[in-house]
């Protein structure tokens, strides 16, 4: 049972470490490709820069490999923030393509659709909504998360919605397709809802 | 419902956590460690840092410190205090801190700001201003926790920061500070107005119907120090934080 979170440089990556440690399961920092076959479950966090993720993870010589683990393996993996931002095809805040697992593009918050007390970033807790329940979501109670974003997900298909959250207007904050799951909060920053649905992750079998 | 964050603000100073009056008079407020576990255990909405040492002794951010307090904290932590290298941005992200406070170098060394936020993202880079009323009542700018003009108004230097790349904005007012008196509303509203990030007030929250005094101002969230880490009338420190009930009742359903 060991749970690799993805090392591209990026992220705040002990963090997500110490709400699995305070849970009672190991994790592992994966740097290389040994490390990432030997993993069960897979996280990818990621934050700042939509290009600067994907071209990590590209330098990183572990992009081949994650998709072979995810899309032929069916390790289950969990895209934090930007982690989730890259599973789309592509982001309005750069040029890099996405890994384009989930058919939908990252798109800007539509300003003209916030009132003027709605700033960008959207820093602060939003009370999301689950669209189509998953085994992540059992336990919770009226969920609510930390968000920190100005781009979020436009999916093609409403299917692969799993949370909608609103900010001016209703946004997907988390997909789910098979064993692929991506939250555009930060669970590891969204104490008991957070420490719930990473519990709920690491029990997948 | 709009949830707002209410966010207590935590001050480093010899090893220890405290709290200061008008910037000044620091008083014992007890173990950082011990506090952060009390406002996590309470599921606060975020929790602001600050070594108000660091940049005074020109010294960088205590890793090991921060480290300790962030592995406690599965709350977003902003950190401040002496960060003055893109490499102490990353090593405070690695550690788990969500978001970096820059003060001092934001002044110094304003190419930090716009470093950090093409590094981290500008979601994650606060800069803070610490301003006071002139003796014309005029509101100006300083640093180095209060002791240094930099004879600027908050809201040009908001301004500028902003454009530098801060995705955020803590203001604080120095003459408001530990004092109860309640926010500085006009310089809230001038200085929100005039950006497009969020700005979160500090200095002089006394209670609940504060928060939302800052808010109907334009603030986007509201930090307080002494409401949170002491008890009236006598300041006899205990941790405190609002319910969610009181938060709903008194702020979420009413903007």
């Amino acid at each position: 049972m060991n749970i690799g979170i993805i090392d591209i440089g990026i992220g705040n990556l002990r963090s997500i470490q110490n709400m699995f440690s305070r849970l009672g399961y190991a994790t592992e920092f994966i740097r290389g490709l040994d490390q990432m076959r030997a993993c069960d479950k897979l996280v990818l966090p990621g934050m700042g820069y939509f290009d600067k993720c994907m071209s990590s993870l590209n330098e990183s010589g572990m992009r081949d490999e994650m998709e072979l683990q995810v899309l032929q393996h069916q390790k289950p993996f969990l895209g934090i923030c930007v982690g989730m931002q890259m599973l789309m095809r592509r982001s309005d805040e750069g040029q890099e393509k996405g890994l384009n697992w989930i058919a939908g593009d990252t798109v800007g918050f539509d300003q003209s659709r916030l009132s003027s007390n709605q700033k960008i970033p959207n820093l602060g807790w939003l009370d999301v909504d689950v669209v189509h329940s998953n085994a992540l979501n059992t336990d919770w109670q009226e969920p609510r998360f930390y968000f920190a974003h100005s781009y979020h997900a436009k999916l093609d298909d409403p299917a692969d919605e799993w949370i909608s959250a609103t900010y001016g207007y209703p946004f997907t904050a988390a997909v789910k397709k098979a064993g692929i799951y991506g939250v555009q909060f930060h669970p590891e920053k969204s104490h008991k809802f957070g420490m719930a649905l990473l519990k709920n992750f690491a029990a997948l079998a | 419902m709009r949830r707002i964050r209410v966010i207590p603000v935590l001050l480093l100073h010899k090893n220890g956590l405290y709290k200061t009056v008008k910037f000044a008079k620091p008083g014992y407020v007890g173990d950082p460690i011990n506090a952060v576990k009390i406002f996590n255990d309470k599921e606060i909405d975020e929790i602001v840092v600050l070594d108000i040492d660091a940049s005074a002794q020109q010294r960088g951010p205590n890793f090991e410190r921060i480290a300790e307090l962030a592995s406690e904290a599965f709350i977003p932590m902003a950190y401040g205090g002496g960060i003055t290298t893109i490499e102490q941005v990353q090593k405070l992200f690695f550690l788990g801190v969500e978001k970096i406070v820059l003060n001092h170098s934001a002044y110094h060394k304003p190419s930090l700001v716009t470093e950090a936020a093409k590094r981290v993202g500008s979601q994650s880079v606060v800069a803070s201003i610490d301003y006071k009323r002139n003796l014309f009542g005029k509101p100006v700018v300083y640093i180095l926790n209060g002791k240094e003009s930099i004879k600027v108004s908050p809201v040009d230097y908001a301004k500028k920061l902003a454009e530098l790349g801060a995705g955020e904005i803590i203001l604080n007012s120095i003459d408001r500070d530990g004092t109860y008196a309640g926010y500085d509303l006009e310089t809230i509203e001038k200085v929100s107005k005039s950006v497009s990030v969020p700005v979160v007030a500090v200095g002089g929250a006394s209670g609940v119907p504060d928060f939302l005094n800052a808010i109907e101002n334009g603030a986007s969230a509201v930090a307080a120090g002494s409401l949170f880490v002491y008890q009236r009338p006598h300041n006899a420190v205990l941790i405190n934080y609002p319910t969610q009930e009181i938060l709903k009742k008194e702020i979420f359903n009413r903007i």
